[in-house]
C-alpha cells in the first residue's frame, strides 16, 4: 500500500503504457487496485499489457486530437469516469545535433511530448474536475548535448506543468511533474549507445562517467521506482503537493 | 508498495509539538519505534505517552546532547533507520537593518548547524542498515521573504545541506532529502503572521489571504499532517530512488 491512502477502484489512464516506465506505471497502478487504461500508439505493446494487467487497452497517437477525445471518450463510458491521468507518452527525438535538425523531426518531438500533453490533459479536465483527480507528467531535466529537441519539449512541459496546475487547482485538480533521471530502459540504452559513439568509448565507460559517477546512488533508477513516485504523487498522501517536480534520479548533481 | 516498516526506528526533533508531533504519530501508526526530541519536556512526554514512545530532551545546537539523544535511542532500541530533522525555530522577524543579531545567531544555531549535528551523530548508526534522513525545510529556502532573513537564510543553508549530504552517503545506502512546505496552519504560522503584519503595516488575516491563499492554486494553507505524509513518502521504500531532493509541499503557490 501506498504511505497515506489507497488508490483501489479508482480509474487511471497511462500513456505509453506499452513499454518501459509507462508499463511499469500501469502495472503498480493496477496492483493498487485501478482500473487501468493502457494507451499506448503500438497496438501490440498496448493489447500485451492490458491482458497482464487486466486493463482496457487503448491504441492511439496522442499528437491527434480526434484520438486523444476518443481515449477519454472509451474511459468515460467503459468505467464512468476518470481519477488518474499519467502522461508518460514520449519519444526520445531525432538524436542529433541543432545543426543537423530536420524541421519535420523537431516537430514530431514536440508534437508527441509536449502537445499531445496538452490535449491529454485538455480533454481529461472536465473528467478529472468531477472526481477531484490528479495529472502526474512524466517529464526530464536533463540537458544533453545532440538532444536540443527532446530537452527543449521536456523543459516546456514544466510550464505547461505549473500552469495546468493553477488553472485547475480550484477545482481540487492537482497537477505535478515527474522527472526520473537514468532509468534502467532501452530508451536510455539507445542514449547511452549515442553519447559512446560520439565520443569514441565503450558503453561501460559511458554509463560510470556521464550517469553512475554522477548519481549518490551510484546506480540507475529502476521502473518500479518512477512508478512508486507516481503512486504517491497521484495518491491521498500527496494531497497539498500540486504545480511541483518531484525527482527521482537516485541523487543526480 | 514498501516493506512494512515494523520494528524500524525513527527520531524525530522537535516532536513535542505542530508539524513534528504529526511526523511522530504518523510514523507510529506506521509501526515506527519513535524517539521525539525537543528542549521542552512537557510536551514530548505528552506525544510519547499517546504515540507508546520515548521522549528525549535535547537541544539540537548542543553536540553533547545530540551525541546523548542518538546514544539514548541505540541504547534503548538498538538500531536507527530514519531521522526526521523537524526542530527550528522562527528567528527574528524583522528587517534587515534592525536585526537582533543574538536572535539570527540561535536561528542559524538551531535551524542550520542543530540539523548539520544530528546528521553528524545518526549517519553511524544509518550506515549499519542503510535509511533515511528527512529535513523539514521551508519554501522560504528556495525563495526569500521580505522580514524573514534569518529563516529563509538558514533554510536555504538546509537545502545546501541536504544536497552535500546525500552525495556523501549515497553510497552507504542512505538517501537524504528535504520537504519545502509553505502555509502550513497551525499556532506558529499564525503567530509569524502576525508578526510580520505589525512590520509591513498589515494585518495577519489579509497577509494570509493575499500571500497564502489566494496565490496557491488549491486556494488553502495546507495542515500539518499533510506535511507528516510527504515525510512518510520519503522514508519509505517507494521512495527508493530519491535523495538530494527537495520536495515542496505547499498547495501549489506561485510567487
Amino acid at each position: 500500500m501506498t504511505p497515506g491512502g489507497t488508490l483501489a477502484g479508482k480509474v487511471c489512464i497511462v500513456t505509453g503504457a506499452g513499454t518501459g516506465i509507462g508499463a511499469a506505471i500501469a502495472r503498480a497502478f493496477a496492483q493498487e487496485g485501478c482500473r487501468v487504461v493502457v494507451n499506448d500508439i503500438v497496438g501490440a505493446d498496448a493489447e500485451r499489457i492490458a491482458v497482464e494487467i487486466d486493463g482496457l487497452a487503448h491504441v492511439g497517437d496522442i499528437s491527434d486530437e480526434a484520438q486523444v477525445r476518443a481515449l477519454m471518450t472509451t474511459c468515460e463510458k467503459t468505467h464512468g469516469g476518470l481519477d488518474v491521468l499519467v502522461n508518460n507518452a514520449g519519444v526520445a527525438g531525432a538524436r542529433c545535433t541543432t545543426e543537423e535538425m530536420a524541421m519535420v523531426d523537431f516537430q514530431r518531438t514536440l508534437a508527441v511530448n509536449l502537445r499531445g500533453v496538452m490535449l491529454c490533459i485538455k480533454h481529461a479536465a472536465p473528467l478529472l474536475k468531477r472526481t477531484r483527480g490528479a495529472v502526474v507528467n512524466l517529464t526530464s531535466r536533463g540537458v544533453r548535448p545532440g538532444r536540443g529537441d527532446y530537452v527543449a519539449s521536456k523543459s516546456a512541459l514544466f510550464g505547461l506543468n505549473q500552469a495546468a496546475a493553477q488553472e485547475l487547482g480550484p477545482f481540487g485538480v492537482r497537477v505535478n511533474a515527474l522527472s526520473p533521471g537514468t532509468v534502467n530502459t532501452e530508451m536510455s540504452r539507445l542514449s547511452i549507445a549515442q553519447v559512446a559513439r560520439r565520443e569514441g568509448c565503450s558503453e561501460e565507460e559511458v554509463l560510470k562517467a556521464h550517469y553512475l559517477d554522477k548519481t549518490a546512488m551510484r546506480r540507475m533508477v529502476e521502473p518500479d521506482e518512477v512508478a512508486a513516485a507516481a503512486l504517491f504523487l497521484a495518491g491521498d498522501g500527496a494531497g497539498a503537493v500540486t504545480g511541483t517536480e518531484l525527482v527521482v534520479n537516485g541523487g543526480r548533481m | 508498495m514498501g516493506s512494512a516498516p515494523q520494528d524500524k526506528v525513527c527520531v524525530v526533533t522537535g516532536g513535542g509539538t505542530g508539524i513534528g508531533a504529526e511526523i511522530a504519530r504518523l510514523f507510529a501508526a506506521q509501526r515506527y519505534r519513535v524517539v521525539v526530541s525537543g528542549r521542552r519536556l512537557q510536551p514530548l512526554d505528552q506525544i510519547a505517552a499517546e504515540i507508546g514512545g520515548l521522549a528525549v530532551t535535547s537541544d539540537v545546537s548542543d553536540e553533547d546532547q545530540v551525541r546523548t539523544l542518538f546514544a539514548v535511542c541505540e541504547k534503548t532500541y538498538g538500531r536507527l533507520d530514519v531521522l526526521v530533522n523537524n526542530a527550528a525555530v522562527r528567528g527574528p522577524v524583522m528587517a534587515i537593518d534592525q536585526m537582533d543579531v543574538a536572535g539570527w545567531d540561535e536561528a542559524i544555531s538551531i535551524n542550520v548547524t542543530g540539523v548539520a549535528l544530528c546528521i553528524k551523530h545518526a549517519v553511524p548508526l544509518l550506515k549499519r542498515h542503510g535509511g533515511s534522513i528527512i529535513n523539514i525545510s521551508s519554501v522560504s529556502g528556495l525563495r526569500g521573504k521580505a522580514t524573514r532573513s534569518p529563516y529563509s537564510a538558514s533554510k536555504f543553508a538546509v537545502n545546501g545541506l541536504t544536497q552535500a549530504v546525500a552525495f556523501e552517503v549515497g553510497s552507504d545506502g542512505i538517501r537524504v532529502n528535504a520537504i519545502c512546505p509553505g502555509g502550513v496552519t497551525g499556532e506558529r504560522f499564525v503567530t509569524s503572521q502576525a508578526l510580520r503584519a505589525k512590520v509591513l503595516g498589515t494585518t495577519a488575516e489579509a497577509l494570509i489571504r493575499t500571500q497564502y491563499e489566494e496565490p496557491s492554486a488549491l486556494k488553502r494553507l495546507l495542515e500539518p499532517g499533510e506535511v507528516a505524509q510527504a515525510t512518510l513518502f520519503l522514508a519509505s521504500d517507494a521512495a527508493a530512488a530519491i535523495t538530494g531532493e527537495l520536495l515542496v509541499v505547499d498547495c501549489g503557490r506561485i510567487s
